[in-house]
C-alpha cells in the first residue's frame, strides 16, 4: 500500500466543499481519470452528507476521510463516530415509481455510492466508530 | 471547489414569461436550500414557469435533486405552472440519470428552445 492520504473535519455541511477538493486533489495525484474522480467525489459527498444528517444528526461531531491506492484501485475510507449507519440497512429508493414522491431518507445518497463505486463495504472498528470503505478503479472500465 | 451557490434570475418570454434561474457553483446539501428559498420567493411573487440552468455548477449531488423535486411539488400544489432544467454538464447530467429523473423532468440543452416549450 502507497503513502495515505488524512483529512479529518467537523461533520458540518459547510465542510463538504473542502471533502471535495480533497477528493479530488488526491485522486488526481494518485492517477485516476477524471470519470473515475467524478463518480468518487459524488459518492464520497453522498456518504459524509449521510453521516452528518443521519448519522449524527446533525450534533457535533468529526469526519475522517482517507485516500490510498492498492494497485488500480483508489480506496477510500471514511470513519466517524456517529451511531451505526449500515449501507445495507438503508431499502434502495424505488425508481419504478415516480421519484416525485417522497423518498426514503438518504435513500438517494447511498443508492448513488452503490452505482458509482465499484465496492462499498462498511465495518464496526474495534473502537466503535464506523468506517465505510469505498473502492474504485483508477481509470473506467472500457478505457 | 467552489463551497457557495449564486443565483441569478432573468426573465424571458416565449407563449408565456418564463423566469430563467442561473446557478453557479455547488449544489449541495449545503447549498440546496438556497435554490428552493430562491425558487418559492418567485413562485410566492407570482412566476409559474421556472427555468434552472445548470450550466454554471461545478458539483451537484443528490440534494440537488431533492430541491428540483420540492420545486415540482411547489408548482403543482399550486395548481399550475412548470419547472424544466437547462444545460447540465456531463457529470450533473450522470447523477440525474442515475437516479432515473431523466423520464420526469424536461430537460433541454438551448435556451431558447426551452423558453418556447412551456
Amino acid at each position: 500500500m502507497e503513502e495515505s492520504r488524512l483529512l479529518v473535519v467537523l461533520a458540518t455541511l459547510d465542510n463538504l466543499a473542502q471533502i471535495r477538493d480533497f477528493i479530488v486533489k488526491n485522486a488526481s495525484e494518485l492517477g485516476a481519470d477524471s470519470s473515475s474522480i467524478s463518480d468518487l467525489l459524488i459518492a464520497v459527498d453522498e456518504a459524509v452528507t449521510n453521516i452528518i444528517q443521519h448519522g449524527y444528526q446533525n450534533r457535533s461531531g468529526k469526519v475522517e476521510i482517507e485516500i490510498a491506492c492498492e494497485a488500480d484501485t483508489l480506496i477510500v475510507r471514511i470513519r466517524d463516530t456517529a451511531p451505526v449507519f449500515d449501507l445495507s440497512n438503508t431499502a434502495e429508493p424505488d425508481l419504478n415509481t415516480s421519484p416525485l414522491e417522497k423518498e426514503i431518507p438518504g435513500g438517494y445518497g447511498v443508492f448513488l455510492i452503490q452505482h458509482l463505486v465499484d465496492i462499498a463495504e462498511h465495518q464496526l472498528l474495534d473502537d466503535g466508530r464506523n468506517e465505510l470503505i469505498l473502492h474504485k478503479r483508477k481509470v473506467a472500465a472500457g478505457e | 471547489m467552489s463551497s457557495t451557490l449564486h443565483i441569478a434570475v432573468g426573465q424571458e418570454t416565449g407563449n408565456v414569461p418564463v423566469s430563467v434561474l442561473y446557478l453557479k457553483g455547488s449544489l449541495d446539501a449545503n447549498t440546496s436550500g438556497e435554490l428552493e428559498s430562491k425558487a418559492n420567493e418567485l413562485i410566492g411573487n407570482g412566476s409559474t414557469n421556472l427555468l434552472i440552468d445548470l450550466n454554471g455548477l461545478d458539483y451537484m449531488g443528490s440534494a440537488g435533486l431533492r430541491a428540483f423535486n420540492a420545486i415540482s411539488h411547489k408548482l403543482k400544489d399550486n395548481g399550475s405552472g412548470e419547472m424544466k432544467l437547462l444545460n447540465p454538464s456531463e457529470p450533473v447530467s450522470k447523477v440525474i440519470k442515475t437516479l432515473g429523473f431523466t423520464d420526469y423532468f424536461d430537460i433541454h440543452d438551448d435556451l431558447d428552445s426551452a423558453v418556447n416549450s412551456f
